[in-house]
C-alpha cells in the first residue's frame, strides 16, 4: 500500500514536471535552474538597492546641500 | 533510420540532417513549425545571416529521405569541412562563445532563443565562427530561465577558464566528454585565484555546487515554477559576454610557436623551399589542400594564396593559436588552422562511436602538403617509412613531402640521446618505401640543406 502511494505520487510529480518543462530535448539541469532564479534575485535586490539608495541620496541631497538664501541670511 | 541520415543528427526532435548527392541537407519537423515561423517571420534569420552569425540557408523542394512529411527541407551554404572544439585553438573556441552569445543577445530581442548552446553547432567558414544548427532556435518562453546554460558553460567557459588559467592541454578534455567539461570536474582543477573572478565564482565554483547538491530536474515544482525575467535573461548574457572576453591566453611558452618566424624567413633555404613548393602547387593545381605540420601557417598562406583552400594542422596548441590570430587580422578566408597531432589523430567519439566522426572521416584533400614532418613521425614516434606512404596514399592522390635525411641538425638533435634505430631512414629507403603508393613526378633539392623535396602523384590500382 505504502509503496503503491509513493509510486502514484511519483508519476503525477514526473507527469507535472514534464508539462512544466514544455518537453525540451534538453536536460537544462534542476542546479542550472537555481543558479538563475538566485541570479534573478541577486540582481533584483541590487536593483532595489539601488534605488533605495537613490532616493536616500535625493532625499539627502534636498535636505541638507542647497541651503536657501534666506537660510544664509539669518545666519 | 535512413542511411543517408547523418549519425550525428539524432539528438534533437525538431529535424535532423541528411545527404543527397553530397549535398547537405535539413529537414525542419511538423512539431518545430511554430518556431521555424517565428525566426524566419520576424526577420532574425535575416538579421543573423547579414551578420554573419548564422549559415545562410534556402528553403527547397523534395521530399524528406524517409519519405515522411517534413515541414520544410532547408539547403545551407555547404560547409567545407566540420572540425570540432578539441581542434581548435584558445581564440577560435573563445570567438565561437562570443558568437553564440552574440546570438543569444539578439534572439532575445526577438522573442527568441537559443534551447542548445553545443559548440559542435559551430563551425569556421572562411575562417569566422557560425551557427550551423538553423533549428538551434525556440520561441522565447516568457520568465523560463536559459535551458542552453548548462551546455554553454560546459562546452565554452569551462574549458575556456582550464586553458586560461591552468593548463592549454586541459582543452583535450573536450575529447573525452563529448558533452563538454563537466563543471565540477573544471570547479576542481581552477587555481585558487579563479575565487577572485565573480563571473567564474558564480558560472563555474557555484553553478558546480548547485549541480551537485540538487537532484535531478524531474519533479521539482518550485524549480520548475520560479520567475526569471526577461531583464535578468539579457543581463546574464551580458555578464557571461564579460567574462568569457576577460580570460585570455599568453602565447609564447608553446614549443613550435615561435619556430617558423625566428629563424628561416628570409634565409636562402626558405626562399628555395618557397619557390619549390610554389612550382609544384602550380602543376597541380588542387582545389583543396591540408599542410600537415603547418606550424603557424607560412606554407598554408602560399598555397592561400594560389587559391586554394587549405587546412592547416599542427598538434602545437601555439602555433594554431598563432595562425588563427593571422588568420583573424588579415581576413584570411582560406586557412583553416586545426590542432590535429597526427601521431594520434582526432578519433570517432559519442554515441555508437557514430556521432562525432573521425579526422580522416570528415574529408580528403587533393593535396597534401608535409614539409619538415617525415623526422617526427618516422624517428619521434617510430613509424616504419612504409606505413607513412601508406597513410598518405590512403589520404590524398597527390603529395609534396620533404625528407628530413640523419644529417640535418634537427634530427641530430632528435638521435642525440637515443639509439639510432634507423638504419632504413635513407632517401633510397625513403623512395623504396614510397614506391608501391606514389610514383615521383618531381624532386628537388634545398640550397643551403641537405632537405629534398618530392612531388609524387598516387599509383591508382
Amino acid at each position: 500500500m505504502r509503496m503503491s502511494r509513493s509510486s502514484l505520487l511519483a508519476l503525477v510529480l514526473l507527469l507535472l514536471s514534464t508539462n512544466l518543462l514544455h518537453a525540451q530535448y534538453l536536460d537544462p539541469g534542476t542546479g542550472s535552474y537555481i543558479l538563475q532564479i538566485l541570479l534573478a534575485a541577486v540582481l533584483a535586490s541590487l536593483f532595489y538597492i539601488k534605488q533605495i539608495i537613490a532616493f536616500l541620496k535625493g532625499y539627502y541631497k534636498k535636505r541638507f546641500s542647497k541651503p536657501s538664501p534666506d537660510k544664509k541670511k539669518d545666519e | 533510420m535512413n542511411d543517408r541520415v547523418l549519425k550525428g543528427s539524432f539528438r534533437d526532435p525538431s529535424g535532423y540532417v541528411f545527404k543527397v548527392d553530397g549535398r547537405v541537407l535539413r529537414t525542419v519537423s511538423d512539431s518545430y513549425r511554430d518556431h521555424y515561423d517565428r525566426l524566419i517571420g520576424s526577420g532574425l534569420r535575416d538579421l543573423l545571416v547579414k551578420e554573419g552569425l548564422v549559415i545562410p540557408f534556402e528553403e527547397v523542394g523534395g521530399p524528406s529521405p524517409e519519405g515522411a512529411s517534413a515541414y520544410k527541407i532547408l539547403e545551407p551554404e555547404q560547409v567545407p569541412f566540420i572540425s570540432y572544439p578539441f581542434e581548435w585553438s584558445f581564440s577560435q573556441l573563445k570567438d565561437a562563445a562570443l558568437t553564440i552569445l552574440a546570438i543569444q543577445s539578439r534572439a532575445l530581442e526577438y522573442q527568441m532563443s537559443l534551447k542548445d548552446a553545443s559548440a559542435y553547432n559551430v563551425q569556421f567558414v572562411r575562417g569566422k565562427p557560425v551557427l550551423i544548427d538553423i533549428l538551434s532556435f525556440e520561441k522565447y518562453r516568457d520568465g523560463k530561465p536559459w535551458v542552453a546554460l548548462r551546455q554553454f558553460c560546459r562546452h565554452f567557459l569551462a574549458p575556456l577558464c582550464v586553458m586560461s588559467m591552468k593548463d592549454i592541454r586541459l582543452g583535450q578534455l573536450l575529447r573525452v566528454n563529448v558533452d563538454g567539461i563537466p563543471l565540477d570536474l573544471a570547479s576542481k582543477m581552477l587555481p585558487v585565484r579563479s575565487w577572485l573572478k565573480p563571473g567564474l565564482v558564480f558560472y563555474i565554483h557555484a553553478h558546480a555546487l548547485a549541480e551537485r547538491r540538487s537532484g535531478p530536474s524531474h519533479g521539482n515544482r518550485r524549480i520548475t515554477q520560479a520567475r526569471f525575467g526577461l531583464a535578468a535573461f539579457k543581463a546574464m548574457i551580458g555578464q557571461l559576454r564579460k567574462v568569457i572576453s576577460s580570460l585570455s591566453w599568453k602565447l609564447g611558452s608553446t614549443r613550435w610557436g615561435d619556430y617558423a618566424s625566428q629563424d628561416l624567413v628570409g634565409s636562402k633555404y626558405f626562399e628555395s623551399k618557397n619557390a619549390v613548393i610554389s612550382e609544384f602547387v602550380d602543376l597541380v593545381k588542387p582545389r583543396t589542400a591540408w599542410d600537415m605540420g603547418a606550424n603557424t601557417g607560412l606554407m598554408s598562406r602560399l598555397l592561400a594564396s594560389k587559391g586554394v583552400s587549405v587546412i592547416s594542422m599542427d598538434s602545437d596548441d601555439g602555433a594554431i593559436e598563432k595562425n588563427y590570430l593571422e588568420v583573424k587580422k588579415s581576413g584570411e578566408t582560406k586557412i583553416l588552422p586545426l590542432l590535429v597531432d597526427l601521431n594520434n589523430p582526432s578519433p570517432a567519439i559519442g554515441w555508437n562511436n557514430r556521432e562525432r566522426d573521425s579526422l580522416f572521416e570528415r574529408g580528403r584533400p587533393d593535396l597534401i602538403v608535409a614539409l619538415a614532418l617525415i623526422h617526427h613521425l618516422a624517428i619521434g614516434n617510430n613509424v616504419p617509412l612504409g606505413m607513412l606512404g601508406e597513410f598518405f596514399g590512403r589520404l590524398s592522390p597527390w603529395l609534396i613531402i620533404e625528407f628530413v635525411p640523419k644529417s640535418d641538425l634537427n634530427v641530430q638533435t632528435m638521435l642525440a640521446l637515443r639509439e639510432d634505430i634507423f638504419p632504413e631512414y635513407t632517401v633510397p629507403d625513403f623512395e623504396k618505401a614510397f614506391e608501391p603508393f606514389f610514383e615521383i613526378v618531381q624532386k628537388a633539392e634545398l640550397s643551403q640543406s641537405d632537405r629534398t623535396i618530392y612531388l609524387m602523384k598516387r599509383k591508382e590500382h
